[in-house]
């Protein structure tokens, strides 16, 4: 072996996944993303990342997509351009599913291989609280942003 | 070596490590403390996943002698197992220190460095494990694992196949493509698989979980909506279902459409809310 910085210690200080709770199935956040919009996505999205043991930064990543796409929703929505409802709602729950895969996607994998449980994942309780609750928060403020 | 002490071997690379428990208890005083001896039990206790005793019985050997390389293995793959991945890597570095040539350590090295997630250096590992032995077993298992992680499943299934043709019994390979079985909707034929790695390994509670849970899946009939969801994948469904609604709205079936969106919508709700239910009855 030639590479001697392979031999460096590079999990010196590794933080181990929070193991408070387990983390939610990725279909589930992208079906929370579908019927709870944005916010709920973002939330669901932040605490999961805990879950996984990411770092902050993949929090506030999910977080700042997730408004983002939120932004943009609402310009196509309020816009006078062609794109209306459904689409908007479909590609806007794609963009976010893949956005999330980016982020999440092969920290989730790894904890799902190195799992010895029967059942990895937790009930995604929170994402239905979050569509019941936070969903007409996000409609109500679209009917009183609306011309 | 005693009797004992070769039985425990011969019953650890058959897989019983019970037995091989049951062997080392009989041992006098003098011989369980040996090296040979702790090492004997501490690969037993891995095979039992009491990983916190196996640990124990690797640092109490190496107070004797720190320059062991299996018993600094054993440690690794301990606390690997234990979650505490910065000790696991500090024991396989000690051990590559010594030899940084061995094939096995550098595959452990390599395990360790997936489980936290650093799949780029855990590649680099793997390949200067391969520059060493192109055609070692572990090499093949590790670029399995870590092709699984990177989401290359083509590349992983292929490997798996390559382990097969190998060893036509490996466990890694049987659990692997069960997964995929699974991961696709095709559960009869993922419990074909885990049930195979049952029959290998029967004294692994979970390898017999999967099992279970794959073959309820596959007469449950209220897994079926779900495992159809699976045959498409969460991207492919999308995108069929996008298609077909608003290819029905297009073509002007307003009706035709809004059916399709309420299946669909029926179909998403399902599997968000019905598996989790059948998992914890089947608890």
């Amino acid at each position: 072996v030639t590479d001697g910085r392979l031999f460096q210690p590079t999990l010196t200080g590794y933080r181990k996944p929070a193991g408070i709770a387990r983390p939610w199935r990725q279909s589930a956040q992208a079906l929370v993303a579908f019927v709870g919009g944005a916010l709920s996505f973002a939330i669901v999205g932040a605490v999961n990342a805990h879950r996984l043991g990411l770092p902050r930064s993949a929090a506030y990543k999910i977080v700042a997509i997730a408004l983002t796409m939120e932004a943009v929703m609402l310009l196509l929505v309020l816009g006078d351009g062609p794109v209306k409802g459904p689409a908007v709602l479909f590609a806007g729950t794609a963009a976010f599913w893949c956005s999330q895969f980016y982020v999440q996607g092969t920290p989730d994998r790894v904890y799902h291989y190195f799992t010895r449980t029967d059942e990895p994942y937790e009930t995604c309780d929170v994402g239905v609280l979050a569509c019941i609750f936070i969903r007409p928060i996000e409609i109500a403020a679209l009917v009183a942003l609306a011309p | 070596m005693s009797t004992q002490l070769q039985a425990a071997r011969r019953y650890i690379e058959i897989g019983r490590p019970e037995q091989a428990l049951s062997a080392l208890a009989a041992l006098d005083a003098d011989e369980a403390a040996t090296s040979e001896a702790r090492k004997l039990r501490g690969f037993a206790l891995l095979g039992v996943e009491d990983f916190d005793r196996a640990a124990e019985e690797a640092a109490d050997g190496l107070e004797a002698d720190p320059q062991a390389i299996d018993l600094l293995y054993l440690l690794s793959v301990a606390e690997e197992r234990r979650g505490r991945f910065e000790q696991a890597e500090a024991a396989i570095l000690a051990a590559l220190e010594q030899d940084a040539d061995d094939v096995e350590l550098l595959c452990q090295y390599a395990d360790v460095l997936m489980r936290a997630g650093e799949l780029r250096k855990a590649d680099r590992v793997l390949a200067a494990a391969a520059q060493n032995d192109p055609d070692s077993g572990y090499v093949l298992a590790g670029r399995q694992s870590l092709a699984y992680l990177r989401g290359r499943n083509r590349e992983a299934r292929r490997l798996s196949q390559e382990l097969l043709a190998r060893d036509p019994e490996s466990v890694r390979a049987h659990r692997m493509l069960g997964t995929f079985d699974l991961n696709r909707g095709r559960a009869a034929s993922a419990a074909e698989r885990f049930g195979e790695a049952v029959r290998q390994e029967p004294s692994v509670d979970v390898y017999a979980d999967d099992a279970r849970r794959a073959r309820d899946m596959a007469r449950n009939p209220l897994w079926w909506p779900t495992l159809l969801f699976n045959r498409t994948g969460v991207a492919g469904s999308w995108i069929a279902a996008m298609v077909i609604i608003f290819g029905l709205r297009a073509a002007g079936q307003e009706t035709a459409s809004g059916i399709a969106f309420a299946v669909w919508l029926l179909l998403c709700l399902w599997s968000w809310v019905v598996p989790p239910m059948l998992e914890r009855r089947g608890e």
